[in-house]
């Protein structure tokens, strides 16, 4: 029996057509009030601190932080279109997101075929799928299919002292995923995860920072939910490191205030990332629509990501290269959009315009779904019988059908008063077939009737949506000394990936600089410089199949101060005055690049000469010397930057075998601690020493030198003589070698200083009387045993303090010339 | 109804069909899950008569249909719903036991008529109430708890 029937004979009146309005440009207003230029500030020291969030792919880009957050900006803040679906169109067009829904996939990943409602957290599939797609990092985000969305940002507070040096930093790498629905709530679901958190200095692991989820103040009415997330680096170190860590959040949407077919509303959602003060940067804006259609079957309320071009794709072939059940109305919409005038009806008045192409960016040529109960339907099929009725169809086309396009189910159908369509016989179980994925394709795209725009993509064969290209992401900047190895870090994502890094000069560097890196085709090599300046290091990602992909960092290298050291002659070694002494004095420089100029400082030349060039990192140079003496040398060496640096000084010896012959014959209160087997003893010194070269000009001084400690057994005898120096200005210095206590291998050094007595001048001390000084050591091990002046590295005769005399006297005898 | 393309879709449950049938079989109906398919004889525009009917068991045979076919089809919830492409038509709604697997036959008569008709005119006539489906529904004996 009979339990329940109705019966339909469904002629909708004109009274239900659906609404058609002609989308219209849309001023803009005004532009919302720009954020203070936050990017570059002071840190509590007076130094500088960068600061900002960028979307994946432009930090990936950012050579200039602060002019890549300010392009940011300006583009984030633009002016608004008025009309908020005017806006979320023009967002879509420049997204780059296509909605896209293959018609000849059973399964893939941009089709949604059942009612969705947001899982707990992301999907691992939706993750990776993400991570491959380069609109992840886009201004926009990737937007999968209207349902899945997410965006890969960069979070960065450089700090920075008033010379350049980093003093606190935080880089975090975040990816944000949300979810829309279509199972009868009015929200969507956004979740967080840091992908990379780098921090220093003034960030510790307990400095909090956080990130704040809410509607956009743009947004249409009712708009609401959202919140904080806050922890500390710690935890956010923890978070990146545990791909099961999420923050969520859900944004809502209240379909009674909206004043909008199907109670649609259109929202912006921001994400503002809060920094250790609290100063916060965002994200965002991104767009949603909530609606509360009723003709979605049990899908009355849904909200959907916006910022996409949505389209239909119908394929000649199937993925395995098989002709598709949809092939014929495929070659009929291509024959459409691209040859419009080759189609029937013919317009003899002029060329066809045939709307719907799918171009992969937003034009006015789009189709828009009408209600198939409305007089608009009625009125675009009758139009198509009437061009289809005097075609003939090819009597071997099966079961034909009148195929029309645009289909009769938009508002651009046969009807339409401006656009213009075509109809051709095709077989009936092909255009039945597309026919039945076209109201498929209205419910998983969530198409609203006279609201959302889409077109038609052509294929000539059938798969998912390539993976995109790879993405990659880099330090924004990096610091480090010329010569320095300087750590560089790409993380990028993608299958089979080659890497290439380069180097190039941006800024401040001298001719001839170069940078190296330890090895160009990893993502973690080290770069070096051998000369400061900015210097760009780039990354070339490529997986064989789409563009290769680069990011750069920012490599800001620091001078670094040359050092010189004297390595020949050495302390002590001994020239005969008049003779060539060649000093070698390499620079080490770890800026290869760098030049040179060399400075001498001798004590008795009156300090610094005027320097000079050398390109030759070496300050080497041969000078002679007149007289004799002990004589104390200095270089340094100042790169072509400013850096100076030095090594330690040389004293070298010069003697005259001519010059004459010296007595030290006396003696000096003993110092306390100049004995240093008993240093407490405070006594007398006795100094003995006769000493001349030959007078012919010998090598060797002879002569005889012998000295004691009162009340102690200190006695040394000298046994030979290497050198003695008498100075023109009444110095003697003389060295030899002799035993201590009878125990030989000791090496001692005289001094004396001749005080001016009147017949001895000019080659005299001004001083009231003459003074002395003796040293000894053990010559094995350089051992101190006794010093006039205990702890003293000071063993120049010019530059040493001896002793008053207490008895006794210097005499200088000089040979005549 | 108004056939798009020759078909009519009749719904069930939340609307996840993702039934496609192989229309070059040239049948009657086509049954997925929560949709079946009906196929008017004419490719013009008219609006058909559609009738759906819960039965609780097996209904008589309908002798002056034209063409008649039976399938099975399940629903995941106990209605079934007539929709102009995947648009519930609002009302039309029939009540089923509950979900599951259903017998359904299709009966369908006019449709010579409709033909003969569309082919008097050129371009044909919009025609109403020719064409004429019964649908009947009844639990599926073999899958009957």
């Amino acid at each position: 029996m009979v339990v329940a029937a109705l019966a339909v004979t469904a002629a909708p009146s004109p009274a239900n057509a659906a609404a058609v309005a002609e989308p219209s440009p849309a001023a803009p207003s005004q532009p919302r009030p720009k954020l203070p230029p936050t990017t570059v500030s002071a840190t509590p020291d007076g130094g500088t601190r960068i600061t900002g969030v960028l979307p994946a792919n432009r930090a990936a880009k950012a050579a200039d932080y602060p002019a890549a957050m300010g392009d940011y900006r300006a583009d984030r803040d633009r002016a608004m279109v008025d009309d908020a679906r005017q806006e979320a169109l023009r967002r879509a067009a420049e997204s780059g997101n296509d909605s896209f829904w293959d018609a000849a996939a059973k399964d893939g990943p941009g089709i949604l075929r059942e009612r969705f409602t947001p899982p707990s957290s992301p999907e691992s599939s939706f993750i990776e799928d993400c991570h491959q797609q380069s609109a992840a990092g886009s201004d926009t985000g990737f937007v999968k299919n209207r349902i899945e969305w997410c965006i890969s940002a960069q979070a960065f507070d450089l700090w920075l002292d008033s010379s350049g040096k980093r003093t606190g930093y935080m880089i975090m790498d975040y990816d944000l995923f949300g979810y829309g629905r279509d199972d009868g709530i009015r929200s969507i679901v956004v979740y967080a995860r840091p992908t990379l958190v780098l921090f220093g200095e003034s960030y510790t692991p307990l400095t909090t920072v956080a990130m704040r989820i809410g509607c956009d103040g743009r947004s249409e009415a009712g708009c609401f939910g959202g919140g904080v997330h806050r922890a500390t680096m710690a935890e956010w170190k923890i978070r990146s490191l545990n791909s099961d860590l999420w923050f969520g959040w859900e944004i809502a949407s209240d379909e009674t205030v909206s004043s909008r077919a199907d109670q649609a509303s259109y929202h912006w959602f921001d994400e503002d990332f809060l920094f250790i003060d609290g100063r916060s940067e965002e994200l965002g804006d991104f767009g949603i629509r909530c609606d509360s259609a009723t003709y979605f079957s049990a899908r009355a309320q849904a909200c959907v990501f916006n910022d996409v071009v949505p389209h239909l794709q119908y394929s000649i072939k199937d993925a395995d290269g098989n002709y598709t059940n949809q092939r014929e109305v495929a070659e009929h919409i291509r024959q459409a959009q691209d040859n419009p005038n080759s189609t029937d009806p013919p317009k003899p008045d002029g060329d066809k315009n045939i709307p719907g192409k799918y171009t992969g960016r937003f034009d006015l040529n789009y189709l828009s779904r009408i209600d198939p109960n409305s007089q608009n339907y009625r009125d675009n099929t009758a139009a198509k019988n009437a061009a289809c009725a005097p075609l003939t169809p090819d009597p071997a086309i099966e079961r034909p059908q009148c195929d029309e396009y645009p289909f009769a189910s938009t508002r651009q159908g046969a009807a339409h008063p401006l656009f213009d369509f075509s109809v051709k016989y095709i077989s009936g179980s092909q255009n039945q077939s597309a026919g039945a994925l076209l109201m498929q394709y209205y419910r998983d795209d969530r198409i609203l009737f006279d609201d959302d725009a889409f077109y038609v993509e052509i294929r000539d064969q059938a798969g998912g949506p390539v993976s995109g290209a790879p993405i990659v992401r880099v330090l924004p900047e990096v610091h480090g000394d010329e010569g320095e190895a300087i750590p560089l870090l790409a993380s990028a994502s993608g299958a089979d990936l080659s890497v290439n890094w380069t180097a190039e000069p941006v800024a401040g560097v001298d001719a001839g600089a170069t940078c190296w890196f330890s090895k160009e085709t990893i993502q973690a090599p080290t770069i070096t410089c051998n000369d400061d300046g900015e210097f760009r290091a780039t990354v070339t990602v490529s997986d064989g199949i789409h563009d290769p992909v680069q990011a750069s960092s920012r490599v800001i290298v620091r001078n670094v101060a040359p050092t010189v050291r004297i390595t020949n002659p050495r302390d002590w070694d001994l020239f005969r005055v008049g003779a060539p002494i060649i000093f070698d004095a390499p620079i080490t420089d770890p800026g290869t690049n760098d030049t040179h100029d060399c400075q001498y400082w001798r004590d008795a030349g009156g300090g610094w000469d005027d320097g000079f060039f050398t390109a030759a990192n070496n300050c080497g140079q041969v000078i002679s010397y007149d007289h004799a003496g002990m004589y104390t040398t200095d270089v340094v060496a100042t790169d072509d930057d400013g850096g100076q640096g030095g090594g330690d000084p040389v004293m070298i010896v010069v003697y005259d075998p001519l010059e004459g012959q010296a007595n030290i014959d006396g003696s000096t209160a003993t110092p306390s601690g100049a004995l240093v087997a008993n240093p407490t003893i405070t006594d007398w010194t006795w100094l003995h020493y006769a000493g001349a070269y030959q007078r012919l000009g010998g090598t060797i001084p002879s002569g005889a030198s012998k000295a004691w400690v009162g009340n102690t057994a200190f006695r040394l005898e000298a046994s030979a003589m290497e050198w003695l120096v008498i100075t023109e200005d009444g110095k003697v210095a003389s060295r030899g070698t002799g035993a201590v206590n009878g125990q030989t291998g000791y090496t001692w050094v005289l001094y004396g200083w001749d005080a001016c007595t009147g017949s001895n001048r000019p080659g005299c001390q001004n001083i009231s009387q003459d003074q002395a000084r003796l040293v000894v050591w053990r010559t094995a091990t350089g051992q101190i045993v006794y010093d006039h002046l205990p702890g003293s590295n000071e063993f120049d005769v010019d530059r040493i303090e001896p002793k008053t005399m207490t008895s006794g006297a210097v005499q200088i005898q000089r040979w005549p010339r | 109804m108004t056939p798009e393309r020759r078909m009519i879709m009749v719904l069930g449950g939340i609307g996840d069909w993702d039934f496609l049938p192989d229309f070059r079989e040239d049948r009657l109906c086509y049954a997925g899950k929560d949709v079946l398919y009906l196929m008017s004889e004419s490719q013009w525009s008219h609006d058909a008569v559609v009738v759906l009917e819960s039965w609780t068991g097996e209904p008589p045979p309908d002798t002056d249909a034209e063409a008649v076919e039976e399938t099975t089809i399940s629903f995941t919830d106990g209605r079934a719903y007539l929709t102009m492409m995947g648009v519930p038509i609002e009302g039309d709604v029939l009540p089923l036991p509950g979900p599951g697997t259903y017998r359904v036959r299709v009966a369908a008569s006019g449709r010579a008529e409709l033909v003969r008709r569309h082919a008097e005119v050129s371009p044909p006539l919009w025609l109403t109430g020719v064409e004429r489906f019964r649908v009947s529904f009844w639990l599926d004996p073999m899958f009957r708890n």
